[in-house]
């Protein structure tokens, strides 16, 4: 009997402590209203920037379409933008020259998703990158996909607009894109205004040469741009050499790395006021407000004395040929010898081939790969090389032609290019990544070419 | 125990449930509306003005052509259009789709009658893992979407791209008569040989086969709507290698005589038998209203 009293009573003390109330509101504002609140705090905050933003855009390295994922390099771009009123953004990209220099407005909303969103929901150069069609994108990442950016994002700050400052971040709906919101000086407003980020963007790839020295604060640091919108610095610090990759993006006012270069005490977060000196061949930057120069060099800082063996003799174990999807750069042009457009009775161009022992007797080849209808091939006129090149003291690589195969056209493509790989002064080879080089003419480093081994 | 004390006992738990349990709340309605209630709004341009006037109001279509999450394909790569060809789309398809419909029927109640109330825009094409792309969509006589309103021209240099604009109008707007009332069933018997792998064919192949374009070899749905937007359009990879019209196509299946020409006879008979019998339209006369509104538009 005293058991049951007891049950009845703790029941009864449980119960009286389970009083249901329904209170979803937080500081007294219910979901709707803070919804609300945040959306209009939003709008305000991109509307009131008096100069503007700098749109920063990372991406992951993964693009979506139809549900699927598609791996590839990742990337950075910079814009400016000004959100002029309630719904018209008006923006400059440094994805091209021309998206530099000419303002383009579209239309851009906020709007409550799953969270706050920001929709730029007409057509711009934001989506230029985002864009399916790769003849308009440039994305390397297959028909289908861009480059992994993103055009509806959503606000990802985990503070209100107002606590988090100058900025706001941003994370895409499709692609998980990263994007940050920076306020702009009136300096920088002005600079992209003005048409600036053209020149900066230029001033970049002004110098000719590969191998480019940037001389700041009695420090030599050699930079390489490379094709995936990043730069690897490197330098030597006694006796240490140190090698760093990093990403850019252009503005009006410089180049902004999104990771900084760190030597000892020294912080490098960008090269501002580019300006080229097309007499000199001298390029201007300013580091942490301190003059330096960029100028073109010949050879580089620290010769890879191995890398000519290593790059042939890879090829030639695995029974492998390095291939370059757009053959020799010369003077500032890719392709520069248009050997992409070759047709020959072989079929189309696919790609240019370096091919140790392909002779038993031995010779390399140095060979167009075509396509013909539905199968790869050789093409029908080629260069023989002697098999293995000559390898100099000074750590250049020297190729000797034996011979052709087949009548080479004078002054095709394939001329040209033997003409380049046959120079006596030979080339440096520089290792770009496990599987790629970079192969450049020694005699004023402003020939190149850029292999890497095909699937 | 005894079953006065269980009793007891069950009174006191009723009792303290009573007292207990959930006090329903008074109902306070709201004094603001729900976020985003009535949908998304913005400052009306001239964009927004001219769908109002030119279609809304007339047809009573409706025209998305900012981004709304969700609305297209999801979770798909596609981009909206660019504005500065939002007008020019709609001008084109008011002249060289939608005219020739009136002038044939006599009044703009046909259209305002079968016309899909909402149409949506995108800016690319929307491209499927097999390596083919979606040009239109459309969905059960509601909806119609029009892709690739980026590549959008009217010049005379582009009249192939503008061509493809108008086959895939009148190859959803087929889509929409015949989801309203379908077509002989004897049609779909016509052929065989559908097949999902249409697009590792030839569209010169197909003719040869009896199907007007190789995407009408995707379904009999497909096959008649083809048939329709070829004749009124002109289809794909002609002999000049673009897009010509009907009889130079039909060139390519064969003389007559062969089997593909025949075949495609076939199926134009039953169309042209469907339009008049269905909706009383005369289909070589609005051919014809159609191929002079396009080659007068051409600039």
């Amino acid at each position: 009997m005293k058991r049951i009293l007891i049950y009845i009573l703790a029941a009864m003390t449980i119960g009286a402590g389970c009083r249901k109330t329904v209170n979803d509101t937080i500081g007294g504002q219910t979901p709707d209203q803070r919804i609300a609140a945040a959306l209009a705090a939003y709008q305000k905050k991109l509307m009131t920037a008096p100069y503007g933003w700098i749109f920063v855009e990372s991406t992951t390295g993964t693009a979506f379409n139809q549900g699927v994922s598609q791996a590839g390099p990742k990337t950075v771009f910079g814009y400016f933008m000004q959100f002029v009123d309630s719904n018209k953004v008006l923006m400059l990209s440094d994805f091209d020259t021309s998206m530099a220099t000419t303002a383009k407005t579209s239309s851009y909303r906020i709007k409550e998703l799953t969270r706050p969103a920001l929709i730029f929901d007409t057509y711009n150069y934001l989506h230029v990158p985002c864009d399916p069609d790769p003849s308009i994108s440039k994305s390397p990442f297959g028909t289908g996909y861009g480059w992994g950016t993103d055009f509806e994002y959503s606000f990802s700050d985990s503070t209100v607009p107002t606590d988090a400052g100058d900025t706001i971040r941003l994370t895409g709906n499709l692609n998980n894109a990263s994007g940050v919101l920076i306020k702009a000086t009136q300096q920088q407003r002005d600079a992209y205004l003005s048409g600036a980020l053209r020149g900066q963007m230029t001033g970049l790839v002004s110098i000719l040469e590969y191998f480019k020295r940037l001389s700041i604060g009695g420090i030599i640091y050699e930079m390489r741009i490379n094709a995936d919108k990043t730069i690897t610095f490197t330098w030597t610090t006694a006796g240490q050499t140190t090698s760093q990759t990093v990403y850019y993006y252009a503005t009006g006012t410089g180049i902004v790395f999104t990771t900084p270069i760190t030597n000892g005490a020294l912080t490098i977060t960008g090269l501002d006021n580019l300006s080229w000196d097309a007499v000199g061949s001298i390029l201007s930057v300013s580091v942490n407000g301190q003059h330096g120069t960029v100028v073109g060099a010949t050879a580089p800082l620290s010769v890879d004395i191995n890398a000519p063996r290593r790059w042939w003799n890879y090829a030639n174990d695995n029974r492998l040929y390095w291939a370059s999807l757009s053959g020799f750069h010369v003077n500032g042009k890719d392709d520069a010898f248009g050997i992409r457009n070759l047709v020959t009775d072989s079929g189309y161009f696919y790609h240019l081939a370096y091919f140790p022992r392909f002779f038993t007797n031995p010779a390399d080849a140095f060979i167009p790969i075509m396509v013909n209808v539905d199968h790869l091939t050789i093409n029908d006129y080629f260069s023989a090389a002697s098999s293995p090149p000559t390898y100099t003291a000074g750590g250049r690589i020297v190729f000797n032609e034996l011979g052709t195969v087949g009548t080479i056209p004078p002054g095709g493509a394939v001329d040209n290019s033997d003409a380049v790989l046959y120079n006596p002064a030979g080339f440096y080879l520089v290792q770009t990544g496990p599987q790629s080089y970079d192969m450049v003419l020694a005699s004023n480093a402003r020939s190149w070419i850029s292999w890497f081994r095909p699937q | 125990m005894r079953l006065i004390t269980k009793i007891i006992a069950l009174l006191c738990m009723g009792t303290l449930a009573g007292l207990t349990s959930c006090k329903k709340e008074k109902f306070t309605p709201l004094t603001t509306p729900p976020v985003g209630l009535g949908g998304d709004s913005w400052q009306k341009d001239s964009i927004d003005i001219f769908i109002h006037d030119s279609l809304t109001v007339p047809y009573n279509v409706a025209v998305y052509y900012k981004w709304l999450p969700g609305q297209l394909d999801f979770p798909s790569d596609i981009t909206p259009p660019d504005a500065a060809k939002v007008i020019p789309i709609l001008k084109a398809l008011l002249n060289v789709a939608y005219a020739p419909y009136n002038q044939q029927t006599g009044t703009i109640e046909f259209l305002r009658r079968y016309l899909p109330k909402a149409l949506e825009l995108a800016g690319s094409a929307e491209y499927l893992p097999n390596g083919a792309r979606f040009l239109g969509q459309a969905e059960g006589g509601t909806s119609m979407l029009l892709y690739e309103v980026n590549s959008f021209s009217r010049l005379k240099a582009d009249s192939n791209t503008f061509k493809q604009t108008m086959h895939t109008m009148h190859h959803e707007f087929g889509h929409i008569l015949h989801q309203n009332v379908l077509y002989p069933v004897s049609f779909k018997t016509i052929s065989t040989g559908y097949t999902g792998n249409w697009y590792n064919i030839s569209d010169a192949e197909a003719r040869q086969m009896g199907f007007i374009t190789s995407y009408a070899q995707a379904a009999p749905d497909e096959d008649f709507v083809e048939m329709v937007s070829s004749m009124l359009s002109g289809g794909p990879n002609g002999p000049s290698g673009g897009y010509d019209e009907y009889e130079k196509l039909l060139a390519q299946a064969g003389g007559p005589g062969s089997t593909g020409y025949e075949t495609i006879k076939t199926k134009e008979a039953v169309v042209v038998d469907y339009f008049q019998r269905v909706w009383n339209i005369d289909f070589y006369a609005l051919r014809s209203k159609c191929r002079v509104a396009f080659v007068n538009y051409l600039q």
